[in-house]
C-alpha cells in the first residue's frame, strides 16, 4: 500500500519528524497559554455576568455582554487576522503572543458561558440556606455555590479546551509554524508532494493530545464526584 | 464585597484589552543596521519554500543580497498570499514583498514594483489519462483556453492563474470586466484552492486541470508519483495569427516611496540579470539550482 509506505517514510525521515516536533511545540504552547488566559477571562466575565443589578455593575455587565456576543458571533479566523494584522501589527512582535491573546480572548467568551451556567445550576436554596445561617454573600458563593458549580462545569470546560486545541490549526494562516503548517510543508511539492499522508500523521498527534487531555479531565471529574451518591 | 471584587476584575480586563493598542516603533527600513521585513507566502517553489523550518528559494537569495548591500538583516514573514500587497502597501508590518509577484495594474497602483526578474508562462497541470485536447506548433505542445471549456479548473486563490481563470470565465463586454472571456457561458467551473499542493491532490478526482505558473507546475509534475503532466497555456490567435502563450513577469514589491530599498533591489537585480558566456543569467541558474536541475 502506497499510503502506508509513505507514512513509514514520513515517520522514519528525521527531517520530517523534526518539522512535526517543531510544529507540535507551537501548537502546545499556543493551546496551553490560550487555555489559561481563556479560563481567567471566562471566570471574570462569568462572575460579572451573574452579579447583582447595582448601578456600579451596569457598565461592566454591558461590556461583558458585548464581548461575549461579538466574540462568539464572529469567525475565529477573522479575529486572528485582526489581531495579527491590525492590533499587533508591530514589527518583530512574537507571533506566539498574538495567537495566544487571540485564542485566549475567543476561548474566554465560551468558557464564561459554561461557568455562568454552572453557577446558575446550583439551586437557589443553597444560597438561601447559606445566607439564613448567617454567612456573607461572598462566603456563601466561595464555600457553598462554587464547589458545587465546579463539578457541573468541568465537562463543558473540557469540551471547550478540546475545541481550542484543534482550532489552533488555523494559525498557519498568519504563517506560524504549527502542527498543521508542518504537515502542509511536508505535503508540499518540495517534500512528499502529497497532502493526505502528513495530514493524517498530524491528525494522529492532535488525537493523542486530545486523548491525554480527556484522560486528565475524566480523572479530575471522578475525584470531584467521589462524594456523590449516584 | 462580591460586587467590588467583580468591579475590580472587570476593570482589570478592560485595561488589559486597552493595552493592546497598536504601537509603531518607527523602523521603516531607514538607517544603518536595522532590519528589512519581507512578506511572503512560502509555498511557491522554487522562489520560496520551506526547507525544514527555514524559508529558502530564489527570492530569498535575491533579498539576502539586497540585505548585504544595505548592511541590514532580512526578516521573513510568512502568511497568506492574498495579504502581501495590502501589508506592503500599509508598510507597518513589511517593507517589501517577495513571492513571485506578477506585475498587474491593480497591484502597481498600491505598491512600487522593482524591475521584473523572471518571465513565466501559465501552465496547465493535468492528471494522468486526461482527455483535454493539446495542440502542437513548432514542436511545442500546448493547451488553448477553449480546450478547457466545461471542465473544472483549480487555481491557487489570488495568484495570476486565479485572476486569468476568473476573467476568462466571468468576463463579458457588459459587466465590469469590459471584455469577452474565452470560457464565458461554457459551463466551466472555477475551483480556487488554498494552495497548489491541495489542488494537485485533487487532480483527477474533483478537478480536471490546475492552472499555475510554469516553474511550480514543473516542480509539481517532476515530484509527483501520480503521473501528472503539464503543458503551457495559450490564447488562440485570431484568424491567420499564431497562438500566443499566457505570459507574466515577476517582480518584488516595495512600499510606495521607499526609494532607498527599491534602488538597492533594482541594483541587485541588474547584477543578477547579466548574462554569462552561455547566455544564462544568475537568476536562471538559481532557479535551476532550487529545482534540483543544476549540473
Amino acid at each position: 500500500m502506497d499510503f502506508f509506505d509513505n507514512i513509514v517514510r514520513l515517520l522514519t525521515t528525521e527531517k520530517y519528524m523534526d518539522m512535526i516536533y517543531q510544529g507540535l511545540e507551537t501548537t502546545l504552547t499556543v493551546s496551553i497559554f490560550a487555555a489559561i488566559l481563556g479560563l481567567l477571562i471566562g471566570t471574570v466575565v462569568a462572575i460579572v455576568g451573574i452579579s447583582g443589578n447595582s448601578k456600579w455593575m451596569l457598565l461592566p455587565k454591558l461590556i461583558c455582554k458585548i464581548y461575549v456576543t461579538v466574540i462568539r458571533g464572529t469567525p475565529m479566523a477573522l479575529q486572528l487576522f485582526i489581531m495579527a494584522y491590525a492590533i499587533f501589527a508591530i514589527r518583530g512582535f512574537p507571533q506566539e503572543i498574538t495567537a495566544i491573546v487571540a485564542f485566549g480572548i475567543n476561548s474566554g467568551a465560551y468558557v464564561s458561558e459554561s461557568i455562568r451556567a454552572g453557577i446558575l445550576s446550583v439551586d437557589i436554596g443553597q444560597t438561601e440556606a447559606g445566607r439564613a445561617l448567617g454567612l456573607s454573600g461572598a462566603t456563601t458563593m466561595i464555600r457553598i455555590v462554587i464547589p458545587q458549580a465546579i463539578k457541573n462545569v468541568i465537562p463543558a470546560i473540557g469540551n471547550e479546551l478540546i475545541a481550542l486545541i484543534k482550532e489552533t490549526s488555523i494559525v498557519s494562516m498568519i504563517g506560524m509554524y504549527d502542527l498543521t503548517q508542518a504537515a502542509k510543508i511536508i505535503g508540499s511539492g518540495t517534500n512528499m508532494a502529497s497532502y493526505i499522508v502528513p495530514m493524517s500523521v498530524a491528525a494522529c498527534f492532535y488525537l493523542a493530545i486530545v486523548y491525554i487531555l480527556t484522560f486528565g479531565i475524566k480523572f479530575i471529574e471522578k475525584r470531584l464526584r467521589a462524594g456523590d451518591k449516584r | 464585597m462580591k460586587k467590588i471584587i467583580s468591579l475590580i476584575l472587570a476593570l482589570a480586563m478592560m485595561l488589559a484589552l486597552a493595552a493592546c493598542t497598536p504601537a509603531d516603533n518607527g523602523d521603516n527600513g531607514g538607517g544603518e543596521g536595522g532590519s528589512i521585513y519581507v512578506q511572503t507566502n512560502a509555498f511557491f517553489a522554487p522562489f520560496e519554500y520551506y526547507d525544514g523550518t527555514e524559508i529558502v528559494g530564489v527570492d530569498v537569495e535575491i533579498m539576502e543580497k539586497v540585505g548585504q548591500k544595505l548592511g541590514k538583516d532580512i526578516v521573513w514573514q510568512d502568511g497568506d498570499f492574498g495579504i502581501i500587497i495590502d501589508t506592503v502597501k500599509v508598510g507597518q508590518l513589511a517593507d517589501c514583498g517577495a513571492a513571485g509577484l506578477t506585475v498587474t495594474d491593480e497591484r502597481a497602483a498600491k505598491v512600487d514594483f522593482s524591475t521584473p526578474y523572471y518571465t513565466s508562462i501559465q501552465y496547465v497541470v493535468l492528471p494522468a489519462g486526461s482527455d483535454i485536447a493539446k495542440k502542437t506548433a513548432s514542436g511545442v505542445e500546448y493547451i488553448v483556453w477553449e480546450a478547457l471549456a466545461g471542465k473544472t479548473i483549480a487555481t491557487q486563490t489570488d495568484t495570476t492563474g486565479w485572476i486569468y481563470t476568473d476573467g476568462e470565465i466571468n468576463a463579458t463586454a457588459d459587466n465590469d470586466y469590459g471584455y469577452d472571456g474565452v470560457l464565458y457561458g461554457t459551463g466551466t467551473t472555477h475551483q480556487p484552492m488554498d494552495n497548489a499542493d491541495v489542488a494537485a491532490d485533487a487532480l483527477g478526482t474533483t478537478v480536471d486541470a490546475l492552472i499555475i505558473d510554469e516553474l511550480p507546475a514543473k516542480y509539481l509534475t517532476s515530484n509527483s508519483t501520480k503521473g501528472l503532466t503539464c503543458y503551457p497555456l495559450y490564447y488562440s490567435g485570431a484568424e491567420g495569427e499564431a497562438d500566443s502563450p499566457v505570459e507574466e513577469e515577476y517582480a518584488i514589491c516595495v512600499t510606495k516611496g521607499n526609494t532607498e530599498l527599491l534602488t538597492a533591489i533594482n541594483e541587485v537585480l541588474a547584477e543578477l540579470l547579466v548574462e554569462d558566456a552561455n547566455g544564462q543569467t544568475q537568476i536562471e541558474k538559481m532557479v535551476m539550482q532550487h529545482m534540483g536541475m543544476s549540473n
